[in-house]
């Protein structure tokens, strides 16, 4: 301070300062205006949500929705607890679909295209030109839809027939392998279904489960409930394949086969199984040969022992399941991989009750294979097709050898897309007619065997589109063709078929309209009791096929520079048809933690050889093509090996989407696998040439571990055991005792127990460490005590519970113990790192985008983030995840150093952020120990429309104001104010932060820890509970629970081992 | 995205002119004096003279945080039922809803009691705890024209919170 300007007069020029700072805020000069209905909306009432179900079509899986919408706009995409798809729960991309909805990059309206340009139509024009169009071309006109299953698909074939055109669906995830491996064995071209939940040991050829591979959501939910640690016993999931994706790092087991060798590993395991006892049944001729294992062992380098080991635990009685392949997996031999896991299944014994051959993924089921999709571009190539109308799919982005594939497109007369957004393909196209968004649209859809699933509008439509169904009729009507059930609209025809079919005849209303309307607000419809165990058909003898037990070989050269090339789909943008949603592209990736771009995933030890460190920029070639990407070193993936991932490098799609990354399909040959006619996405040898160049890595994590900070803990099983005995949650004999299970699923509803001290004013009992063990003397207790000083802000000792909050001793504040204390148990056993909370918080809590040029920076703002970890980078079997968020710490060090009071605990625990207090000193965020308070550099801005997703309940924040996780303070208002309403206390589960509330796998569970029936409380008393950084004595709210390792605990964690 | 940033000199004029206004918003504002209303809408012959109930009209005050305000409908109900100018018909203020009426078209009211986006007021839950409408609005039964009976600062919140020894700390209204 300079001596002109004492510190006391500082402060006060400081003080007018902000206030007028503040007062800008409330400036009431310009009067608002208030604009009531003229006529009200019957299900409106200002200021209160209304839900709406419907479902999900962001990918085939189909999962159920509820969407939350206040005064006529949806603000937040939750899951359907009513679907057997979703369970309640979304994932990352599901809870982005509201900026599908409200992208600014939507095509507006329908138009055409003229020289350089597009010419506005009106509805009327563009279905005349349609119209024009098909006439002109009949039967040269083909169809380009993807997978449709339910009604729409119905009314399409039944547009084709009428007009004289063909119909393609395509999907580019669509497991043609799995399928055609299906059709063999039991004639029906579908995935089927998988029930994860049942399988205690779970072996994975490449199946990436947990993100893109059959129903990602249900196989998540599912897995988690057997695999994590529960009743002293847990699940084991073994990855097989070169690399591994997200559901590889949560493997307990990896054994990094080549690529090309997968089905050898199957078949041995299954020829080790029958020779332990298993019944090889129809099956024997293909397990005949006792050479089998020694072929896989010389082919993959998996040891004897090894491959016995798994032989045993997966001959478990029908309690374990294989899958596979993946996208990911997809070589010259993925049909033999699909074969050989339904042999090892059907030798386990698992058809019927882990795998069900009678009931279908419905979604990918009978989609055409890339192979017919090439007959196709070859037959446009040569002139042959007059017309082309898409709907969906991609092809000049999302297929490899773009240029054939664009110089095919540019041999159509005559292109009609009906895409809602201008991707490669609808750039290329003549006439536009923009789709509704689903969340605009009616319809259904039929996720599974014996699930109907409505879509119905959640809003008025967002810009001047139109439904395609909709389009489809007014076409037919304007050509006079009778189409069979034809009727006004698109919504009729749907009600029609429905009431025709009897899909509600199990309803059991009085009337259609009355089942309708239920099922309207159930949003799905489940069918007749599938089929019983029994009646499961299991392979056959003469069914199966020879299986040839080769490994396969991948051109391009031999030697050291070149690597197996892997190409494997996007957790967040599927095949990239997500890649235009900013809150995915700004969401890290689960593995790599890059964000806004790609990366080249290779071996620490290939790094090294080659001088490549993490954000070095590598020129990747294969014969087919080249891109220059960052790499990214990480301990998943065999040093042969390198991958990239899909769904990025997009030419077009919108400025969030252009020239982010590179598009890996680049550097493979459009060439198919044998049996499937599936693309194949391992194919190629590449080379990698180190350019030299390195940037900042737009990345939101640096490295691999935790420093040995112990921030992610890991105990063995056997250590989970003893500590939960200890504590009488499991008796001496391993059996859970009345006490709970500490990890016991989500509670129904109508199964809550109300919280005595929920509610504000209701006194509760103060439970103070009852129940809760004395704290053990720590090693770093000397070291605390010091930090502490003498003048600490609230002095505690050590491990003091969330629940004996407030410290005795605390001056500052009003504090009460009448008061419930809110904090939150993670299990990072149940956390798969899936990254859908991350997007929940940045929907619910109105967290700004920020872009890659603050990504770099260090200035992402999401409040919640998955760390992931390798606590031994050595040891790639060991990823933990970590969701971090603010800790709401009972002794929190951004307290005290605020200068404005802006930061500061609230009665009932809570840390907050008063957003207009906040001057944006940043002091707090400098004193916080788990990085989790983020400024605003800027004041961000939501594009039109994106800004009508913002929730009303949250404060928008502007420049220079620092915020952090609230515990979705708004939600528990929310619930408080209704319980107040209704005269009666919140109960314990009511309150679901939106983390909680979408997780997939149930980890995160909020509530009142001074209520000790809470089913928080009963979790926090875990055995495996632990708090990050606790030596630190911020005595956080949140406890986490510590990761079960099947063997011994990395020497780096501490606790039990 | 960032917006990118002003100019400096830019800012810096922009602040100087931020300031007179909300300095002379502050002094001013709405506080004491009406605003022009689309409609002279006399909230004493309606709630006042004819005895209407606020909830008539303000007719989620007590279960959602918003009080609501009258669709275009609800005033028609009264003045146009069936589409015949009926109630007052001869009054221009009428006449005008009529033209609203006949149009279709919202009525653009102004807002008096405008709470900045940071703060969180929940009607119902006042209602609930005993508070009249009064308490905050003022004897809008006997207005003729509603203006803001106080300056909706903080301090006055804090007062009564106190008083009814309520929760009080910032994250029961900012968040």
């Amino acid at each position: 301070m300079s001596k002109g300007l004492e510190r006391r007069q500082f402060l006060k020029v400081l003080g007018v300062g902000s206030a007028g700072a503040a007062l800008s805020g409330c400036d009431r000069s310009t009067a608002e205006k208030l604009i009531p209905y003229v006529v009200p909306a019957e299900e409106i009432v200002p200021g209160i949500a209304t839900w709406y179900r419907t479902t999900c079509r962001e990918c085939p899986a189909g999962c159920g929705m509820s969407i939350r919408t206040r005064e006529g706009r949806a603000i937040k995409a939750e899951g359907n607890p009513l679907s057997p798809i979703s369970h309640g729960r979304l994932c990352a991309r599901g809870q982005a679909s509201l900026h599908g909805l409200y992208n600014p990059d939507r095509v507006p309206r329908a138009l055409a295209r003229r020289s350089s340009g597009w010419d506005r139509l009106t509805w009327d024009e563009a279905e005349q030109r349609l119209l024009a169009a098909l006439e002109a071309n009949r039967g040269r006109t083909v169809f380009l839809t993807d997978s449709w299953p339910g009604t729409m698909d119905r009314l399409v074939d039944d547009f084709c027939a009428a007009f004289g055109i063909e119909r393609v669906r395509y999907e580019s995830f669509a497991l043609e392998p799995v399928r055609t491996a299906h059709r063999m064995l039991f004639g029906t071209d579908a995935v089927p279904v998988h029930d994860f939940s049942q399988a205690d040991v779970v072996l994975s050829f490449g199946a990436d489960f947990l993100e893109t591979w059959g129903s990602p959501v249900d196989y998540a939910h599912g897995w988690v409930q057997t695999h994590a640690y529960h009743d002293g016993v847990r699940g084991k999931l073994v990855w097989v394949g070169p690399h591994q994706t997200l559901t590889g790092i949560n493997a307990d087991q990896w054994l990094p086969v080549p690529p090309g060798t997968e089905h050898l590993v199957a078949l041995a395991i299954a020829r080790l199984l029958v020779e332990q006892g298993g019944a090889a049944g129809a099956a024997a001729a293909q397990l005949a040969d006792p050479a089998i294992v020694d072929r896989a062992v010389t082919a993959t380098g998996v040891s004897r022992p090894t491959l016995e080991a798994l032989a045993r635990e997966f001959g478990n009685g029908g309690r374990s399941l294989a899958g596979g392949p993946g996208v990911g997996a997809t070589h010259a031999a993925a049909t033999q991989v699909a074969l050989a896991v339904a042999l090892l299944n059907r030798v386990a014994g698992n058809y019927g009750r882990t795998v069900f051959s009678d009931r279908r993924e419905e979604a990918t089921a009978g989609t055409a294979s890339y192979a017919a999709l090439q007959q196709l571009l070859t037959r446009m190539a040569a002139g042959q097709i007059g017309a082309l109308l898409v709907h969906g799919p991609n092809p000049a982005y999302a297929l490899p050898a773009a240029a054939a594939v664009a110089a095919a497109l540019d041999q159509v007369p005559f292109i009609a897309s009906f895409s809602p957004y201008l991707d490669e393909t609808t750039e290329r196209a003549h006439l536009l007619l923009p789709d509704h968004h689903f969340l605009e649209s009616w319809g259904d859809h039929v996720p599974r065997t014996g699930v109907n699933a409505l879509v119905q509008p959640v809003l008025t439509p967002v810009f001047e589109t139109r439904q395609t169904g909709d389009v489809l009729l007014a076409v037919a009507r304007r050509a006079g063709a009778a189409l069979p059930n034809a009727a006004a609209t698109f919504y009729h025809y749907l009600r029609g078929r429905w009431e025709r079919e009897g899909l509600l005849a199990n309803a059991g209303g009085p009337s259609f309209d009355e089942n309708w309307r239920q099922a309207l607000q159930a949003g799905v419809v489940l069918g007749s009791a599938p089929a019983t165990s029994a009646a499961v058909p299991t392979p056959s003898a003469g069914e199966l096929p020879a299986l040839a037990p080769e490994p396969v070989t991948f051109p391009g050269g031999g030697g050291e520079e070149s690597y197996y090339l892997v190409v494997y789909p996007s957790a967040r943008f599927w095949d990239g048809r997500l890649a235009n949603r900013p809150w995915l592209q700004e969401l890290p990736d689960p593995v790599s933690k890059y964000s806004w771009g790609s990366w080249l995933e290779i071996n620490p030890a290939t790094a090294a050889r080659l001088g490549i460190d993490n954000g070095h920029k590598v020129t990747v070639r294969t014969a087919h093509g080249e891109v220059t990407l960052p790499a990214f070193p990480f301990p998943g993936i065999r040093p042969d090996t390198i991958a990239i991932q899909l769904g990025q490098g997009h030419t077009g799609f919108g400025p969030y989407a252009q020239h982010k990354g590179v598009n890996a399909l680049q550097l493979l040959a459009p060439e198919t696998e044998p049996l499937s006619g599936a693309l194949l996405h391992v194919q190629v040898r590449a080379t990698i040439e180190h350019t030299g160049d390195w940037a900042r890595p737009v990345q939101a994590s640096g490295r691999l571990d935790d420093a040995g900070r112990d921030i992610a803990q890991v105990v063995s099983i056997a250590g989970a055991r003893r500590a939960d005995q200890a504590r009488g949650f499991l008796s001496p004999t391993g059996e859970t005792t009345a006490a709970t299970a500490a990890a016991a699923p989500r509670p129904a509803p109508e199964g809550a127990v109300p919280v005595a001290a929920a509610a504000e004013e209701e006194p509760a009992a103060h439970e103070g460490g009852g129940g809760h063990e004395a704290a053990a003397v720590h090693p770093n207790d000397a070291v605390v005590t010091n930090l502490q000083g003498t003048g600490g802000w609230a002095p505690a000792t050590m491990g003091a519970a969330p629940q004996d909050f407030p410290p005795p001793g605390t001056h500052y504040g009003e504090y009460s113990e009448q008061q419930p204390r809110w904090a939150m148990a993670i299990d990072t056993d149940r956390c798969i790192g899936c990254s859908a909370c991350m997007v929940a918080c940045q929907a619910e809590n109105n967290i700004p985008v920020v872009g890659p040029e603050n990504v770099v920076k260090g200035r992402l703002m999401q409040w919640l983030r998955i760390e992931r970890y390798w606590p031994d980078p050595a040891n790639p079997e060991q990823a933990s995840f970590l969701p971090m968020l603010c800790q709401h710490c009972n002794n929190a060090p951004c307290e005290p150093v605020c200068p404005v009071y802006a930061a500061y605990h609230t009665p009932d625990g809570l840390n907050a952020q008063v957003y207009n207090r906040c001057v944006g000193t940043r002091y707090c965020a400098n004193n916080c120990p788990y990085k989790v308070r983020y400024l605003n550099y800027y004041t961000f801005e939501w594009p039109e429309p994106l800004n009508w997703q913002l929730n009303p309940d949250v404060t928008v924040r502007e420049k220079g104001v620092m915020e952090k996780c609230t515990m979705c303070v708004q939600r528990i208002r929310d619930v408080q104010n209704q319980a107040r309403l209704e005269g009666r206390a919140a109960m314990d589960g009511e309150i679901e932060p939106a983390c909680a509330q979408t997780c997939p796998g149930d980890a995160i569970v909020f509530g009142n820890a001074k209520d000790p029936n809470s089913r928080l409380r009963r979790i926090m008393e875990s055995g495996r509970s632990y708090r990050v950084l606790e030596p630190l004595n911020t005595q956080p709210a949140i406890t986490y629970l510590k990761r079960v390792s099947l063997g011994e605990a990395p020497a780096s964690s501490s606790g039990e081992h | 995205m960032p917006r990118p940033p002003k100019r400096a000199v830019l800012a810096a004029g922009a602040l100087l002119v931020l300031a007179v206004l909300t300095v002379g918003a502050f002094t001013l504002g709405p506080f004491g004096r009406s605003l022009v209303q689309p409609i002279a809408f006399p909230h004493d012959l309606h709630a006042g003279t004819s005895r209407m109930d606020c909830m008539y009209c303000h007719y989620s005050a007590d279960r959602s945080v918003d009080a609501g305000l009258p669709a275009a409908q609800v005033c028609a109900g009264c003045h146009i039922p069936g589409g015949q100018p009926l109630v007052r018909a001869d009054k221009p203020e009428v006449q005008k809803l009529v033209g609203y009426w006949r149009e279709q078209r919202a009525i653009p009211w102004v807002r008096i009691y405008d709470l900045p986006d940071h703060v969180h007021f929940p009607h119902m839950r006042h209602l609930h705890a005993g508070l009249t409408c009064q308490e905050c609005h003022g004897q809008v039964q006997s207005m003729k024209e509603v203006t803001l009976n106080q300056p909706l600062r903080m301090g006055w919140c804090i007062t009564c919170h106190q008083q009814k020894q309520v929760r009080k700390d910032c994250f029961v209204c900012h968040y």
